[in-house]
């Protein structure tokens, strides 16, 4: 029954990639290759931040990056279309929402004078910030790792190797 | 005949100017906009020195070690990722390399690029807002807040497609628009419907985040531009604490507590 519900969870954030293809104006043949990749970077996050396997969100995400990184270079490659494209909107629907907003709340209400819940409010405007920081920096590192690590973006530009 | 050729280095130049300019504005990373720079300048026999900024752009044409060309082009970045530019062009100029056309030819394909559109308004704006309804479903919002969120992506994201063809400050734009989404959630949040309005608070301005900046700036960082990696972070950094200014207006004017 969980498994079903990342399984949701993953066609939810396929859905959201597909929008932001489309909002970034990515080529009409990428958009299938985004839903795809999406639906596989949602599923390994909401599938590992399962009971069953608990992982912690930093660590999910950063794994759910290396995937859609991964495998949107591999389709890249394989369409021989620029592998960013494909993984740039797939990463986005793992961007830690409601940690932003939960730390711009918190930052608005620690503008005020100190009472015996500061301290509280303190602890938690930090601990949201440094979350928002750190599930960006996974989402970022996992997808730009393996654009690095391929630097033969597009198969194509191997015959252009003497250029780069 | 030296004339002629002048004249043509002159219309290379200006055509390089204006693909590597587009490029930097489409959202590719600077190895990218300096693969195809080099590309094209080399099939027509120029070897070529570029600066270039996220707004700037400067070349130097050499044709045998003598300059036959120097010029900059300037332009406000404003926020228009466009994958399928940056993908014309890179095919473009590896189509150069392999074919070596003419320099007319050239002209027309890049006239052709920049004339070739983008998705339907609507559809962008349909699928877009979905897209932040699908947000609020994975961060835990209910079916209203799903509905919320889209009414609200939608409002939010026609008010900066207006912004933008009237020129406004790209960060202005994006304070505007995410105060504009959230106060959708915000005027609803007023009429007292009880549901998840946290989620629809959270994921209403998502559709602004400055993603392709954010992990482009990385690619130029580890492939070693770290000046424009660092304008690309700087500008990601800006367009963030924009939306969290629309967003904290709207907290603020609509006086919500959690």
């Amino acid at each position: 029954m969980e498994f079903l519900e990342a399984l949701f969870k993953g066609f939810w954030c396929a859905v959201a990639a597909l929008g932001f293809g489309v909002l970034f104006n990515a080529p009409k043949k990428s958009l299938w290759m985004i839903f795809l990749v999406g639906f596989l970077g949602g599923m390994t996050k909401f599938g590992l931040m399962l009971p069953a396997l608990g992982a912690r969100i930093v660590f999910a995400t950063f794994l759910a990056g290396l995937v859609i990184g991964f495998s949107g270079v591999f389709l890249g490659n394989w369409k021989k279309l620029i592998p960013m494209m494909i993984t740039i909107p797939s990463v986005i629907p793992l961007v830690p929402g409601v940690f932003f907003y939960r730390s711009i709340l918190g930052l608005m209400s620690l503008a005020q004078v100190p009472d015996e819940n500061y301290t509280q409010l303190v602890n938690q405007t930090i601990y949201n910030g440094t979350m928002t920081v750190f599930v960006l920096l996974a989402i970022t590192l996992g997808v730009v790792i393996p654009l690095i690590l391929f630097k033969l973006e597009n198969v194509k530009s191997s015959i252009g190797a003497k250029d780069s | 005949m030296t004339n002629q050729k002048i004249q043509n280095y002159d219309l290379l130049g200006q055509l390089l100017l204006e693909v590597g300019i587009a490029m930097i504005h489409a959202g590719a990373p600077t190895r990218r906009v300096n693969l195809a720079l080099v590309r094209i300048s080399t099939a027509f026999g120029c070897e070529i020195h570029h600066q270039m900024s996220t707004r700037d752009l400067s070349i130097s044409l050499y044709a045998d070690q003598r300059p036959v060309f120097n010029g900059v082009v300037s332009k406000p970045a404003l926020p228009a990722v466009n994958f399928q530019l940056v993908s014309d062009i890179s095919d473009l100029s590896l189509r150069v390399k392999e074919e070596r056309p003419s320099l007319e030819q050239l002209e027309s394909s890049i006239k052709a690029l920049s004339s070739e559109g983008r998705y339907p308004r609507f559809f962008v704006l349909s699928v877009v807002s979905l897209a932040g309804a699908a947000f609020c479903f994975t961060f835990g919002g209910n079916w209203l807040a799903m509905i919320l969120t889209f009414l609200a992506t939608f409002a939010g994201l026609f008010g900066r497609q207006e912004l933008i063809k009237l020129k406004v400050n790209p960060y202005i734009t994006t304070y505007l628009s995410a105060f504009s989404a959230s106060s959708v959630v915000g005027l609803f949040w007023l009429s007292g419907i009880s549901g998840s309005y946290e989620q629809a608070l959270a994921t209403s301005v998502l559709f602004l985040i400055p993603g392709v900046p954010l992990v482009i700036a990385f690619v130029d960082f580890l492939g070693g531009y770290l000046l424009t990696g660092i304008e690309r972070a700087g500008n990601a950094l800006l367009h963030a604490f924009s939306i969290s200014a629309g967003l904290a207006s709207a907290i603020y004017l609509f006086k919500i507590p959690f």
